[in-house]
């Protein structure tokens, strides 16, 4: 069993340069780079988000460490068996069509990544056959949809649709999120999951991964 | 502000203070506070007050105070005492502008000055809300230990009184077993109340074993009296012996009526203001003709009879109008106000009780009341519940924050950190958040949760959140006192029966 309890120490703390000075030297000590991936910063995070749950780390804190380890994955890419590609799962996120609020969108999308997973962030205001591009191009297993306004829910929906137009339904799980979107029109619109918030989105792609 | 029950925040140690002089930093730091009265007005009330005071004068039937508030200038014709103006504005120069007492260890100092708010619980209650079985029965002696325990654990209840009238004690000693109880169970200071001299006597004898000397505990009080003349303009002889005690010995000591506007003093607030003044005022005088300086805190509980039922409201508006006008005139007479919150005419914690317990906290954080009693205090003084004590506790906290205001610098302006995020980004990830997100009030109990975190935790209601949040705090263990003490304390008790 190989101690990586210094990077997860150095994680809780969201201090960057502690986290790639012992990734580096577990490096160093030829610790394979997956169980550093694995067994230090994924599992790290865990506790991140375990603590997040109980009110013991807030958000900034959160993301620190989700930078933290976003930085300590660079050093280890050129270790790992697949380059570091796919390494969780690849996530394709946006603000639908019409809608130009981007902070919920902002804080999934850190905390996706804070997962390990890859993230393409399509911005604001994204047309349907943007998201349909992207999936031809990028081949996600997820697409995140996001929406502030009850007025641009429709567009979810028209996203979804579009996506299964265009014979890419399959392939990917929707999930969506937004202040007034709930689990009911998550159903209805035919998406795959619903999260709450930015730490349940997290564990529902998780789930899918 | 109150240092021991305001939310600490990173500005104490935040960026920029060093720099910046003591008088500058005060000045970048914005506190809201109210001014109720005008300066005529403040006007208006004193010189009223005096005239009162003059005109109408008071009962006492106590020899020695009339013979000493003769001697000073006083007219006393019979029972009648009344007091000249001049003679009330040369006793009240000598009344400290501060009043200082601590905790049993003596560590953690209760500074009754300028604005400053302390909150303490209440006296007196006769039924006990358990929050166990939400049953309502007769208060008893080991409810008030729990109560005091709890009292002990509540950060912003800075001192403490003794809560509840004891059904299952004889009513001449009970006074000084609930006091022993409150003394065992609490570090807090305890203001306390009494009947007789003996009891008097008893407590302040035990506030001497506790602080090890009568040298300490007059240098630095654990323990605070408290004087309540009758309205209308009556001082009775027990009363005064009591006060004549605590001023001779220099123990600090709270004077305060309790004016019922329809009833006991005049329908109109400013008459019932300027009589609970004067009766206040009255006791604070006596106090320093036999002692020049010996410390007083100066109010009275002013609210209103309620003609309907005839009960003496704790949740009017009324109450805390003249609260707020009485403050103004405690600072106007550089002394210290005690003042009422937290309390409630409704018969549970409920949606009631929260919203007078808001109102009148909010009212004396903001008119500077600075010893705020009946914190928990339900259905008009009848009732003590030890959910609406952790309730109560919690709107004190979300009050203190506000009371903090807000600093103005450059470092929280943050033009800087604004120009770098600019138009589109966001400020999630940049150091200037992490240096102060944190500067946020949490609460422990009000929810701010998502609907589906709340459901996933069970959706729990306020009020059943509020119960189990008060029974783990009832586990709060307080600090024993000493071993001997604690026996001599016993073998004191024992010479009561």
């Amino acid at each position: 069993m190989t101690d990586l309890s210094a990077i997860q120490d150095a994680l809780l703390t969201g201090d960057a340069e502690g986290v790639k000075n012992s990734v580096q030297e577990a490096v160093d000590r030829g610790v394979d780079a997956d169980t550093i991936l694995n067994d230090g910063l994924i599992s790290g995070m865990d506790i991140v988000g375990e603590k997040m749950q109980t009110g013991e780390m807030f958000i900034p804190e959160v993301l620190m460490a989700a930078k933290s380890m976003s930085e300590a994955v660079e050093i280890l890419k050129p270790f790992l068996k697949d380059g570091g590609r796919n390494r969780v799962g690849h996530v394709v996120i946006g603000t639908v069509k019409g809608d130009l609020h981007d902070i919920g969108k902002n804080l999934v999308t850190m905390m996706v990544e804070s997962a390990g997973f890859e993230v393409t962030d399509l911005g604001v205001d994204v047309a349907p056959e943007t998201f349909v591009e992207a999936v031809r191009e990028k081949n996600p297993n997820i697409v995140a949809l996001s929406a502030l306004l009850t007025t641009t829910m429709p567009m979810m929906q028209q996203t979804v649709d579009a996506l299964a137009e265009s014979g890419v339904r399959d392939q990917i799980k929707i999930i969506v999120g937004g202040a007034p979107v709930t689990r009911e029109f998550a159903d209805r619109i035919g998406a795959d999951g619903y999260a709450a918030d930015a730490g349940g989105a997290s564990k529902l792609a998780k789930s899918m991964g | 502000m109150n240092p021991e029950s305001q939310f600490t925040t990173q500005d104490n140690t935040g960026a920029g203070q060093q720099e910046n002089p003591v008088g500058w930093e005060s000045m970048l730091h914005i506190k809201p506070r109210q001014r109720f009265l005008s300066t005529a007005q403040i006007q208006g009330l004193h010189e009223a007050t005096l005239s009162l005071m003059e005109r109408t004068g008071f009962k006492v039937t106590h020899e020695k105070a009339k013979e000493i508030l003769h001697s000073n200038g006083a007219s006393v014709d019979g029972d009648r005492v009344r007091l000249p103006g001049w003679l009330v504005e040369k006793a009240l120069s000598t009344a400290p502008s501060q009043v200082v007492f601590f905790d049993r260890n003596r560590t953690k100092p209760v500074v009754l000055k300028d604005d400053d708010t302390w909150y303490g619980p209440t006296v007196d209650a006769f039924d006990y809300l358990d929050p166990d079985n939400g049953e309502r029965r007769p208060f008893t002696v080991d409810d008030c230990r729990k109560t005091a325990r709890l009292a002990d654990a509540l950060d912003n209840f800075t001192w403490i009184m003794t809560i509840g009238v004891c059904s299952d004690a004889p009513s001449a000693t009970s006074d000084r077993l609930i006091a022993k109880q409150v003394l065992a169970n609490s570090t807090k200071p305890l203001l306390f109340c009494c009947g007789s001299m003996d009891s008097m006597r008893d407590i302040y004898d035990m506030g001497v074993l506790i602080a090890g000397s009568e040298e300490r505990l007059i240098n630095q009080p654990n323990i605070i009296g408290f004087q309540a003349p009758i309205s209308p303009l009556t001082y009775d002889d027990a009363l005064i012996d009591r006060l004549l005690f605590a001023a001779e010995k220099g123990l600090p000591q709270v004077c305060y009526s309790g004016p019922q506007a329809g009833s006991t003093s005049p329908a109109t607030l400013a008459g019932t203001v300027v009589q609970g003044s004067a009766e206040s005022l009255f006791g604070i005088i006596l106090g320093q003709l036999v002692n020049p300086g010996c410390p007083f805190v100066y109010g009275a509980f002013a609210t209103i009879m309620d003609m309907a039922t005839t009960i003496f409201s704790y949740g009017a508006p009324e109450m805390n109008i003249m609260a707020s006008a009485m403050a103004q005139l405690a600072h106007h007479y550089s002394i210290p106000f005690f003042g009422m919150s937290g309390c409630s005419d409704a018969k549970f914690p409920d949606s009631q009780a929260a919203v007078e317990a808001t109102f009148s906290c909010f009212s004396s954080s903001m008119s500077g009341a600075n010893m705020v009693h009946d914190n928990g205090w339900l259905d008009h003084s009848t009732l003590i519940s030890p959910e609406y004590m952790v309730l109560v506790n919690e709107v004190i906290e979300k009050v203190n924050r506000y009371m903090n205001g807000m600093r103005v610098d450059e470092e929280r302006l943050a033009l800087d950190v604004i120009d770098k995020v600019g138009p589109s980004g966001h400020f999630l990830m940049e150091p200037h958040t992490m240096n102060h997100f944190r500067e946020v009030w949490y609460s422990k109990l009000f929810d701010r949760t998502t609907t589906a975190a709340w459901r996933a935790a069970g959706s729990k209601q306020f009020h059943e959140r509020l119960k189990e949040h008060t029974l783990k705090i009832m586990e709060h263990e307080p600090e024993p006192l000493p071993k001997e003490t604690a026996k001599e304390l016993e073998k004191m008790a024992k010479n009561w029966m």
